[in-house]
């Protein structure tokens, strides 16, 4: 029979989790050239949410609804458009071939890129992560606390440590739904952007380039790529192009893998603090193991 | 049926388990459980007490005692500054957890173990360093009488004694000692409170009662009371993760800690 038994309700496994939850937070960025325009984005992760539920036979903890958040995101867009020259039509023609008075060419979009749009999506993406874990007992061997006694280590707050990671058995992400509003932000930043370039053009000039171009707005979103549904370019951009999706998927197996444990203590354990003179009580912890049932999760382990 | 069938978080420790840990306490807190006076507790790191005391490496590394000093013992009716050395040792220490199983109680403490006790068998060590007769009659010349006040008062307390006596060995005993006791929770720590104590074998009975006393009083408000563990260390620092509170005691729980199936429990809930 094991020494120790600690057993930790669902309701109490879920105060772990969370605690955990909220302690992972990261920020990424990324760039690319996508043909006719460039893209990059900075966007910040964190998790909320979430509902747990232990499993036995096989023992498995499965994390469901655990909303990923992404805010801020802001993604900019550099659209470099054809040059389109206005103007410069003969209006007196030369009789001896030539012309003697033309009007003045404008050309503009010569620059690249010629717009550059920055959006802010900051919480427009729903999307989940779900998945099958086992909890995983490991030592952590402190390499700071190599050539030190335990007291040393304890003292310099070098311990050893067992900790207790959530391990992916599988982890999906779901991308819930793009808000719609998507669309307003994009065309009105592509207006606001054109207005920013074309303002100081003559009033005729602006309506040559309307006419010639069939708005502008449209030719911007062609450009793009983007043909009906603004929310799968969007997805498409920033989960394949960018891999943003594949990012979150493999940040979140990894922290909660590796990086950070969903409960940890020190060994050898200091089971009466130090006192004046005196030095702690440390006991080591054996043979760790870990139970997952239908309603608790148990760690077991013996003195050594 | 669960552990956590009635709390959020749940923790036990079987007897051997908390043998273990009192081995632990032992060799890592000596001063603890070794007493004596200044010159038996010399040197340092080998002390000539009754029982050699085992001890942790890390004990001497940080310098801690391996005995707590103990004032010479007055000697009756002698006013210069010597007195007796004496050490006093508790040097085993074994629980057993209702219900008994690992030790047989004496029958002045009413076996089998009551529900919710535990049981404790104990070794205590002592004994006096005695002077031999040449030193006691050299120390007859260096008395110093203080004459009787002319006004008729009584003559002033002696002074304690400052230094020992000197003598060549200790006059050891050890007694075996069994206890009752029962777990506590007292402001967020976990102790053990003492029951009733019994040494066996000693005639007659009142030194036997005055030994109990003593020794009863000394683990009651001396030992025990050191040897508390925290709450949150018998969950192993959860607290550092979840925010924890022992369950009230309710019919579910009627007792918290509780003392069970050879086992130390502890139940608490999340607040």
């Amino acid at each position: 029979m094991a020494h120790i038994n600690l057993a930790a309700s669902e309701k109490a496994f879920k105060g772990l989790f969370e605690n955990l939850r909220d302690s992972l937070a990261v920020s990424t960025s990324d760039s690319g050239s996508f043909g006719p325009f460039t893209a990059s984005y900075s966007a910040g992760i964190r998790l909320e949410g979430g509902s747990i539920d232990l499993k036995d036979s096989p023992d498995e903890v499965h994390i469901s609804e655990l909303d990923v958040v992404i805010d801020p995101l802001t993604l900019t867009l550099g659209i470099d458009l054809p040059e389109i020259c206005v103007g410069g039509w003969c209006i007196i023609p030369s009789p001896f071939g030539g012309c003697w008075v033309r009007l003045p060419e404008i050309c503009i979009f010569s620059a690249n890129p010629d717009i550059t749009i920055p959006l802010d999506l900051s919480g427009i993406i729903t999307s989940e992560i779900s998945g099958a874990f086992d909890i995983d007992a490991s030592y952590f061997t402190n390499p700071a606390h190599a050539g030190m006694s335990d007291h040393q280590a304890f003292f310099s707050g070098n311990q050893h440590e067992w900790q207790f990671f959530l391990d992916p058995i599988w982890i999906d992400f779901d991308l819930i739904d793009i808000s719609d509003t998507v669309g307003n932000i994009l065309d009105s930043a592509i207006e606001f952007a054109i207005d920013g370039l074309l303002g100081w053009l003559p009033g005729w000039v602006r309506d040559a380039l309307s006419w010639l171009l069939g708005g502008i707005v449209d030719v911007v979103r062609g450009l793009l790529d983007i043909v009906d549904d603004i929310d799968e370019w969007l997805s498409d951009l920033l989960g394949v192009s960018f891999g943003l999706f594949d990012f979150i998927l493999t940040w979140v197996a990894d922290e909660l893998a590796k990086n950070f444990p969903i409960f940890k203590f020190e060994d050898p354990y200091p089971i009466l603090a130090p006192a004046p003179g005196q030095i702690p009580v440390l006991v080591p912890v054996l043979n760790v193991d870990v139970d997952i049932d239908e309603t608790e999760l148990i760690i077991s382990g013996d003195i050594g | 049926m669960p552990l956590t069938d009635h709390s959020d978080l749940f923790a036990s420790f079987h007897e051997d388990g908390f043998n273990h840990i009192i081995r632990h306490i032992m060799t890592q807190r000596p001063s603890l459980f070794n007493y004596s006076t200044q010159d038996l507790a010399s040197p340092k790191y080998e002390p000539r007490l009754c029982s050699k005391i085992e001890f942790h490496l890390a004990v001497q590394e940080f310098n801690n005692p391996l005995v707590t000093v103990l004032p010479y013992m007055p000697i009756i009716g002698y006013t210069g500054p010597y007195g007796l050395s004496y050490t006093f040792q508790l040097t085993e220490f074994l629980v057993d957890f209702h219900p008994g199983n690992l030790i047989t109680l004496p029958t002045e403490l009413n076996p089998p173990l009551n529900e919710q006790r535990i049981a404790l068998k104990g070794k205590v060590c002592g004994g006096v360093s005695c002077p031999e007769r040449e030193i006691t009659d050299k120390l007859i010349d260096e008395l110093i009488d203080i004459p009787q006040d002319p006004t008729g008062k009584d003559r002033p307390d002696p002074e304690p004694p400052t230094k020992p006596i000197p003598s060549r060995k200790v006059e050891c005993f050890c007694l075996e000692l069994y206890a009752t006791l029962q777990v506590i929770r007292s402001n967020g720590f976990i102790q053990l409170r003492l029951d009733g104590l019994e040494l066996v074998d000693i005639l007659p009975n009142g030194l036997e009662n005055s030994l109990e006393c003593y020794i009863s009083t000394s683990l009651r408000l001396g030992i025990l009371p050191k040897v508390r563990i925290a709450l949150n260390d018998l969950v192993f620092s959860m607290n550092d993760f979840i925010t924890i509170a022992p369950a009230p005691v309710t019919g579910d729980i009627p007792f918290n800690p509780s003392v069970s199936n050879n086992q130390l429990n502890a139940f608490l809930n999340l607040i």
